[in-house]
């Protein structure tokens, strides 16, 4: 995004508004910091600017800065990627798709969430980790389309620089590999120039007990009390 | 794998605050689902839900919506995405999904314990959970606690840190009250997930 700079009365009304603070008052008329804008949009949608003076430019559309807009805007579309959304549906269609399976879990982890965003670059001290560890990285997802080499976890060098709000790592591991996977990016958080928010899906045991959250508290994490569970209404129901 | 999940706050400010999100299956049950979220939709208006968003149309509860419009806009992927302060509120929509065999899935997030009673007592039967553990690596980069709880309310983090502290500041001056001040920061979440009843009670307590 860019502000007009001849229409800016500098009112400042918009600055608290951008989830990155990228809007600066130096002079008489506000500016977006390019590097530190993600394109998510919310200025030109959401603030009363009074003279209007928000544009997006054409170079918000050139190839590699339009991968911000498609990871960062909730309302665009990833057809840079050729995949749809953020992640997959996950959790949300569960029931339907049995994307996860009893005996096995579903992790994500979300780069840049929340609230800081990310460089494409920096999700890499996690991805190179996970593919040592012979992680399948999920096909359909569009960070997923970014790797050189979905082997090593390496993002191709011409996106490395652009800044999203949010990326998201997603794969799917069986339940024996739980406290050696954690582990392993428990170690490569400590190295990581990013923060991620990290995400794991179980399915309910048939007995309705979830025993994930005890192997999970052994190995050190705190699991809160609010999860997002899926309560089983989606038809045709899909059994492992 | 996110939206919902990584709302943060204390165990005590999720006791009235659910969120709901219904969408059919990409490429196993979507063909021909209009009519089926359509009802979803009406069952979500009779029951009157905290807030509720439409990313297609950029519109929630806050900054209004015509509802006819938006029934008559749906497709056959449309996600519905709504949050309720009101547990009763909450078991009325599941219950009226449940005996009218709607067949979309349905997620929702909350504490646990208390989203498998409603289960029980809706007749559900939990399928899968998905948990946060939290936030890692560079951490000190992270907004402080008391402006995370407001902006982790927007599933996809459209609610600024500057926001939240403008408001957060404007209330503890007098200069405006918990409700507006709620309602403001609610305005940039289209997907309607913002629960500013909860955030309200956030600016009445940090005041």
């Amino acid at each position: 995004m860019r502000i007009n700079q001849e229409l800016c009365i500098g009112c400042g009304e918009c600055l608290p508004y951008c989830p990155m603070g990228a809007i600066v008052l130096e002079t008489d008329a506000a500016e977006i910091q390019w590097d530190e804008c993600v394109e998510c949009g919310i200025c030109i949608r959401q603030i009363e600017c009074p003279v209007e003076a928000f544009y997006e430019s054409e170079e918000t559309r050139q190839w590699p800065r339009s991968l911000r807009k498609v990871f960062s805007d909730p309302t665009a579309k990833h057809e840079n990627t050729g995949v749809r959304g953020r992640g997959t549906e996950e959790v949300k269609t569960n029931d339907v798709t049995a994307r996860f399976k009893r005996g096995f879990f579903g992790i994500a982890l979300e780069f840049g969430r929340p609230g800081v965003g990310t460089r494409l670059g920096d999700v890499e001290v996690i991805t190179r980790t996970l593919a040592e560890e012979r992680i399948e990285f999920e096909p359909c997802n569009p960070l997923t389309f970014l790797m050189e080499d979905i082997k090593t976890g390496v993002i191709k060098d011409e996106v490395r620089n652009e800044k999203v709000l949010s990326a998201i790592v997603e794969f799917v591991i069986p339940q024996s590999d739980l406290e050696r996977i954690c582990t392993k990016i428990q170690e490569a958080a400590e190295r990581a120039n990013c923060i991620f928010s990290f995400g794991i899906v179980a399915r309910y045991e048939a007995d309705g007990r979830l025993p994930v959250v005890e192997r999970l508290e052994k190995i050190g994490f705190t699991v809160p009390k609010n999860m997002k569970v899926n309560v089983g209404l989606g038809r045709p129901l899909k059994e492992d | 794998m996110t939206h919902s999940l990584h709302r943060i706050g204390p165990e005590s400010s999720f006791q009235e605050d659910y969120v709901f999100i219904s969408r059919p299956a990409m490429n196993f049950n979507h063909v021909g689902c209009t009519p089926k979220i359509q009802r979803i939709l009406e069952i979500l208006f009779e029951e009157g839900p905290t807030n509720m968003g439409f990313l297609s149309s950029q519109e929630n509860m806050m900054i209004g919506f015509d509802q006819e419009e938006l029934i008559a806009k749906t497709e056959d992927n449309s996600p519905v995405m709504a949050c309720f302060y009101e547990r009763e509120k909450l078991v009325n929509v599941l219950k009226k999904l449940k005996e009218e065999e709607v067949g979309i899935s349905v997620v929702v997030t909350g504490l646990v314990d208390k989203v498998e009673d409603i289960c029980n007592e809706v007749g559900l039967t939990p399928h899968s959970a998905g948990i946060s553990l939290g936030v890692l690596g560079k951490t000190e980069q992270l907004p402080a606690a008391n402006i995370l709880c407001y902006t982790t309310m927007c599933g996809h983090g459209m609610v600024a840190a500057g926001l939240a502290k403008q408001m957060q500041q404007a209330v503890k001056d007098g200069r405006m009250s918990p409700e507006k001040a709620s309602r403001i920061m609610a305005k940039p979440c289209y997907c309607g997930i913002f629960n500013q009843k909860r955030a309200e009670k956030f600016l009445e307590s940090q005041k």
